[in-house]
């Protein structure tokens, strides 16, 4: 019996290398090791004043990530690990208090992020970096690190300086998983997709980032802007977190679908790019939001009718902590209070797009002719407005309605489609031409 | 009406394809070795010609055969087959494939379809990489003409680009590097690599233990330009299995992800036994020789024809 009266709570290190890893998935790994990258930028510039100013503060930062069956690398130009930061801080499990909060907007807050994403990955891993005052070279291996219960910390070497300051990881005898997955071009091709709309502000500010060669080109997100459109473009601060500046974006990207059959919209690969974005520190935490983490839910439910929105909020601090994210950086904290209110103003302008999808239905031939005036327009260039505008129209003679569903053998369809003269056209859209052309011909006016 | 393809063409007349489907049956036959081939069950789309149902009983001596055919030509499939032991199922390949038993047997299947990408291609490569058996063969062939991308609109009604038509169907799978121009280029070789990183992606996301190991990636062109991909689903064991088979030593077509052409020339029965009877050779024939025997011929076709000799097709006329 114990007299002690404690219950253990100390750390073990499986936790670390199996548990822990069980939350993310390896694109979020690469991305984890891309957002220590993107911290030396940071720190970097953040020394340097002027740049801050400019519109590509990150011209010259650069990361490229190779990755095969048998080896993972990501090699960047961004100054390096300080020493004292790699031994007092950047190693830590966890964030220890007294992280130096000069490294002004920094993305990468918990420290967690590089452990996990390297013991997801691989059991060998070796981490050079090169400052400009010191260099040095952290080898890890990790079954032998994890044999030695008691000791935590790891041994670092010294290394020739670089001439461009920058840091390396290395990783090899890749886990089966990440081996598995590395090899297949639709997880490369994947990860290039999902860099380049999740880091579309850093690309856009000028950093650079390649995946096997390949320079990732940022996603351009566009709205649609005419006379009778205008997106919702504002920034503000929050009204009790003084140091969060937040801007919101949203409106129509693409026209909403003809068909919203799930076999017709199931085709849209712009899925993934409609709804909500949130961004914390120019980090797209969560994209093409659909549920209830974002305004969807209650009363409010995603629905295909509104493929075509996107909206895109962006926190900006000083203070990392205060922004709504957790530990994965790829989700948010959801009972956050600033988040909460930032959510109400989302609603209240989503709103008014989901009543716009219900009343064009009714002026379909007029509401697509405006919809096709308005031009795609990049955020940068957008105008700015406090709210969303949408056309309305005037009320169409009151018509009682009525549906018709029916099933034909899709080559059929295709079939018809194509002597309509369009073979891609949507089912819908033969239902309708097919019963206008019978009304035409057949019914007397 | 429009006339279906088998009834615009006599398939066993497309040389091209005759010599593909025989380059691919022998290969099949090297894989004896280590695999008990007979057992397979093979799944085609015979159409109403079955030359590939022909060659795989005869070579393989496989005699559990399914042909896929659409409803409204299955009557007529079904009078055509030529043997006893096929079973003509009518139905959409994508409606037929998931009623089918993968499980008393490796299968080779051979989803033979004349669409692109744009057919039920995709979806039908997902449901036998998720069905089929440790061992089992996949065999893929669509059509590589670039153009079935034209025309695709996007939803303000505006022609779509080429890469964005792809992409379209395709998504991720799609590689990134793709521009304007060598997608006109490359159009064959980048369709092969969709088609091989959809099967090893299916196959690695239905979480089963076996992986995808490629045999096949051969471009014909006799009227529309085709692509044929295969391989094998095998767990590691038999992975070692399929290398003792050595078929990339022992048959020029087996070439795994590269791309091997089939370009025949056209050449007529005199020609023909000429050629024949200089063959086999280590170096092909000059154009010089050709020439001493008494007609010209490319180097291109001479090299072409020395390659696919044993195989090259002999049409004739005969009266019932």
């Amino acid at each position: 019996m114990n007299d002690e009266k404690k219950i253990h709570a100390y750390p073990v290190k499986d936790f670390f290398i199996h548990t822990i890893t069980k939350d993310v998935d390896l694109t979020e790994c690469v991305l984890d090791l891309l957002d220590n990258s993107i911290d030396g930028a940071l720190r970097v510039i953040a020394k340097k004043k002027e740049a801050k100013l400019q519109d590509r503060p990150y011209q010259g930062f650069e990361a490229h990530i190779v990755l095969d069956a048998y080896s993972f690398t990501i090699k960047d130009n961004c100054g390096g690990i300080p020493l004292d930061y790699a031994i007092d801080y950047a190693f830590y499990f966890g964030r220890r208090p007294g992280f130096p909060a000069d490294v002004e907007s920094q993305i990468g807050i918990y420290g967690i992020g590089m452990k996990r994403a390297i013991f997801k990955t691989g059991k060998i891993i070796e981490i050079e970096t090169s400052t400009e005052e010191i260099a040095y070279r952290v080898p890890i291996n990790v079954p032998a690190w994890q044999e030695k219960t008691d000791d935590w910390d790891f041994d670092f070497e010294d290394a020739q300086k670089w001439e461009n300051p920058g840091t390396s990881i290395v990783i090899k005898d890749l886990n089966k998983e990440a081996a598995d997955e590395f090899v297949l071009s639709a997880f490369r091709n994947r990860l290039i997709r999902v860099i380049a709309r999740d880091y579309s502000f850093f690309l856009q500010k000028g950093f650079k980032v390649t995946v096997n060669d390949f320079e990732i080109e940022p996603y351009e997100f566009r709205l649609r802007e005419s006379a009778d459109f205008k997106p919702i473009n504002i920034d503000y601060v929050d009204e009790i977190e003084k140091n969060v500046a937040i801007s919101i974006a949203a409106g129509m990207a693409d026209i909403p679908p003809v068909d919203e059959t799930p076999e017709e919209v199931d085709k849209i690969r712009e899925a993934d790019y409609y709804g909500w974005f949130v961004a914390c520190n120019d980090r797209i935490v969560l994209p093409g939001d659909k549920s209830e983490k974002t305004v969807w839910g209650e009363g409010m439910r995603w629905h295909f009718q509104y493929y075509g929105f996107m909206g895109i909020v962006n926190f900006v601090s000083s203070d990392p902590l205060k922004l709504p994210w957790t530990t994965t950086k790829r989700n948010l904290h959801l009972e956050s209070a600033l988040y909460r209110r930032t959510v109400t103003k989302m609603k209240q302008v989503t709103r008014v797009y989901i009543d716009y999808t219900n009343e064009r239905k009714a002026n379909l031939e007029k509401a697509k002719e405006v919809e096709l005036k308005a031009e795609p327009k990049l955020l940068s260039v957008l105008s700015k407005s406090e709210q969303i505008i949408l056309p309305s129209f005037e009320k169409k003679p009151r018509v009682k309605m009525a549906n018709i569903h029916y099933r034909k053998p899709r080559d059929l369809v295709v079939r018809v489609a194509e002597s309509l003269g369009d073979r891609n056209m949507t089912n819908k859209e033969v239902g309708i031409q097919t019963f206008d052309n019978y009304v035409d011909n057949e019914l007397e006016e | 009406m429009r006339k279906p393809s088998f009834a615009k063409i006599n398939y066993t007349l497309r040389p091209n394809k005759n010599v593909e489907r025989k380059l691919i049956v022998e290969c099949l036959f090297g894989l004896n070795e280590a695999f008990p081939i007979q057992e397979y069950a093979y799944i085609g789309m015979g159409s109403m010609w079955f030359v590939d149902f022909v060659l795989v009983h005869k070579k393989l001596l496989i005699e559990k055969m399914i042909s896929i055919e659409k409803e409204i030509y299955a009557e007529r499939a079904e009078f055509n087959k030529p043997y006893d032991c096929i079973k003509v199922i009518p139905g959409d390949t994508s409606m037929v494939l998931p009623e089918l038993d993968f499980e008393s047997r490796p299968t080779i299947a051979w989803l033979d379809h004349e669409t692109g990408l744009d057919g039920p291609v995709l979806e039908d490569v997902r449901i036998v990489c998720e069905n089929a058996k440790n061992g089992s063969v996949l065999l893929v062939t669509v059509n590589a003409n670039f153009r079935k991308l034209d025309g695709i609109k996007d939803k303000t009604g505006k022609p779509m680009k080429r890469v964005d038509a792809l992409r379209q169907y395709a998504g991720d799978l799609v590689p990134p590097n793709l521009d304007r121009k060598n997608i006109l280029e490359r159009f064959p070789e980048v369709l092969a690599e969709i088609l091989f990183a959809h099967v090893k992606s299916t196959i690695k996301a239905s979480g089963r233990l076996e992986r995808f190991y490629p045999l096949f990636n051969i471009f014909y062109r006799d009227t529309s330009p085709m692509l044929t991909i295969g391989g094998m689903i095998a767990k590691e064991g038999d992975k070692e299995k399929l290398d003792c088979c050595g078929l990339f030593r022992r048959f020029d077509c087996a070439t795994g992800e590269k791309q091997f052409t089939i370009n025949v020339p056209h050449l007529t029965v005199k020609e023909k036994i000429a050629l024949d009877e200089m063959l086999p050779r280590t170096e092909f024939p000059s154009v010089e020789e050709i020439e001493e025997k008494g007609f010209p011929l490319d180097k291109e076709d001479i090299e072409a024809y020395c390659r696919f000799y044993r195989h090259y097709p002999v049409f004739g006329e005969f009266a019932f």
